[in-house]
């Protein structure tokens, strides 16, 4: 072999390995934006979000309540001022009956229940209350009363080795609707037993109607009563309750007749801790550089699209809903969406979602939605552009940014083409150029929470607030001195500042031509 | 890829050069400037019924902005002429 024949092999080998080493990192992009692009025919360029959301806010203090007294009776036991009779019959313990309304008064003036699920309620009854009973069937409901009407849930299990295990502090209710009218009651059994044959229930609160309850709502919360039964067995039942480790039935191993359910009472709640919590705006920003009117989901395009915020409790995992706001627009620019919500002291996810609303009337037939679209229900099919989440803290009235994590569907994305095969060797190359040189929207956005960190930090702070202070400089509010009641003052203000305003553009076009003139180009 | 490789030096240069600065406390804005404004504010709008405040600042917008650019340009012109072999 000659050393021409080697060069030539050498470079053969060269150039398939450069070859291979394109259509592979092409591939790689091209494998990512199929995921996004292949159902957006759009154009190129362009992040869809801003990395983070502002938030302010000011505190405002939300006192919950904690239950500190407990009260158990038995069916001849008197609660408040009214008698309660017994639950001595089985049509009784089998519907569970609640007790007679207390006229104890209110245990609390107000609660809020945020979200869906009520974080109140989910911060008091972590209790564990043990019931032993010599029978096969138990069951234990809670109830009370909230802006007059009657709420309930119960759970209970039939057989004693057939009940499921739960973990301590596992959520008891995971349905929907766990406290709801009693006639509507669902079975959730979901409990846990010691080794002893007690029976522990964990009760934790589900979901509940939000928003603030309060004792202008007549009857607002008047009681909290757990309560529980054992069956009719022929027999005395030897039921022992007791709450968070403490009996609170009355007697020590008291027996309770037969067909007798037994109830505990919670009286007496007091206002408990106050847990801060804080009203504040997030501003959430976005910046569009791509017209998405021009997506297209099997030649259509969106309606409209919109921004929807998330808000995530990082310690229960709770979210929130802020709604979505329709009111962008399609075109490039940039959007704020503003919205306003309350939240107790924790740590919180932002999760900001562009959504593209392909409104279809009726649904094509067999519409499946594609990812990155998620429902294809028939009046619209609502696909997530592009998201990224923002993690800040709530805690005494205070709220500070922790960080951000921008996921975005866009930028290198859509410079990657979908046809890089061997018949399109050019989509390849783009591939691998926009892998290899264009920054990602993250990379870019590290920069922007770098500016957002030292931004009020001295020196760059007494910049930026003095710039901040100087935009609110404008024509509105009160003069600092008024011409009075002339006659025709507008006649004559408005010639002179038309005629101010022409001599100064003259005189500006007049020094503009001289400096041009001199310009050292 | 090496694009997002050379901005991560550069954040990491510059937090390096900022992480002091982050750990300073918030500058509180001084009452005396939201006084000064508030004040320059009701001049502002006392005076706005004959002067042409719109006209002024546009003005001065759009020369700080020509000059601005102008100032950019000098500065690249005068890098790419460290360049070798270019005059």
């Amino acid at each position: 072999m000659t050393n021409s024949d080697r060069l030539f092999t050498l470079g053969g080998v060269l150039f398939a390995s450069l070859g291979f080493l394109i259509l592979l990192v092409g591939f790689a992009p091209q494998a990512h934006a199929s995921t996004y692009l292949d159902d957006f025919e759009g154009d190129s360029g362009g992040t869809f979000l801003t990395p983070w959301a502002t938030v302010t806010g000011s505190a405002s203090g939300v006192s919950w309540f904690d239950i500190s007294t407990v009260q158990a009776y038995s069916p001849t036991h008197s609660f408040g001022v009214s008698a309660v009779a017994p639950l001595n019959n089985s049509a009784q313990r089998s519907s569970y009956t609640t007790i007679a309304s207390s006229t104890a008064g209110s245990l609390t003036s107000k609660v809020y229940v945020d979200s869906t699920i009520s974080t109140a309620l989910s911060t008091i009854f972590k209790y564990d209350i043990s019931v032993r009973a010599n029978t096969t069937q138990v069951g234990i409901g809670l109830s009370y009363t909230m802006n007059g009407g009657t709420y309930s849930f119960k759970w209970d299990c039939t057989t004693t080795d057939g009940c499921p295990l739960s973990l301590q502090n596992a959520l008891i209710i995971s349905s929907s609707s766990p406290l709801i009218p009693a006639n509507t009651w669902t079975n959730v059994g979901v409990y846990w037993r010691d080794n002893a044959g007690a029976r522990q229930y964990r009760i934790q609160a589900g979901t509940i109607d939000t928003g603030w309850k309060t004792a202008s709502s007549s009857p607002s919360i008047q009681y909290v009563m757990l309560q529980h039964q054992s069956p009719n067995t022929g027999a005395l039942d030897t039921d022992k309750i007791f709450f968070d480790n403490i009996q609170v039935q009355n007697g020590a191993d008291a027996v309770d007749p037969d067909n007798v359910s037994t109830r505990i009472a919670i009286t007496n709640p007091t206002q408990g801790t106050t847990t801060p919590s804080t009203t504040f705006t997030i501003n959430a920003n976005y910046t569009i550089g791509t017209d998405l009117s021009h997506f297209s989901l099997d030649g259509s395009v969106p309606n409209r699209v919109g921004i929807n915020l998330v808000l995530q409790n990082a310690l229960n995992g709770i979210t929130t809903d802020l709604g979505t706001d329709y009111a962008i627009s399609q075109a490039v620019g940039s959007y704020t969406y503003s919205t306003t919500t309350t939240a107790t002291q924790s740590d919180y996810t932002l999760i900001a979602t562009l959504v593209g609303d392909y409104g279809f009337t009726p649904a094509p037939s067999g519409c499946i939605p594609l990812p990155p679209f998620v429902t294809c229900t028939g009046s619209q099919n609502t696909s997530s552009l592009a998201f990224n989440t923002s993690t800040f803290s709530v805690a005494n009235g205070t709220i500070s940014l922790i960080g951000f994590n921008s996921t975005l569907t866009g930028a290198r994305n859509a410079l990657a083409t979908t046809t890089c095969d061997v018949t399109h060797i050019g989509g390849c190359f783009q591939n691998a150029l926009a892998f290899l040189f264009y920054p990602s929207p993250d990379a870019l956005a590290q920069f922007q929470f770098l500016w957002y960190n030292i931004k009020s930090k001295p020196p760059f702070g007494y910049v930026t607030e003095t710039i901040t202070a100087l935009s609110t400089l404008n024509e509105t509010g009160t003069p600092a001195f008024s011409f009075g009641n002339i006659p025709f003052i507008t006649a004559i203000f408005t010639p002179i500042k038309v005629g101010l305003a022409s001599l100064l553009w003259l005189l500006f076009g007049v020094t503009f031509y001289t400096r041009l003139k001199h310009l050292d180009i | 890829m090496i694009t997002d490789a050379l901005l991560g030096m550069l954040l990491g240069f510059l937090n390096l050069v900022l992480s002091f600065f982050t750990t300073q406390a918030d500058v509180p804005l001084n009452n005396s400037i939201t006084s000064a404004v508030t004040v320059a504010s009701g001049y502002y709008h006392a005076l706005d019924a004959f002067l042409p405040f719109g006209t002024i600042f546009a003005i001065i917008a759009f020369d700080l902005t020509f000059e601005g650019v102008y100032f950019i340009y000098k500065l690249v012109r005068w890098a790419y002429q460290k360049v070798p072999m270019i005059n």
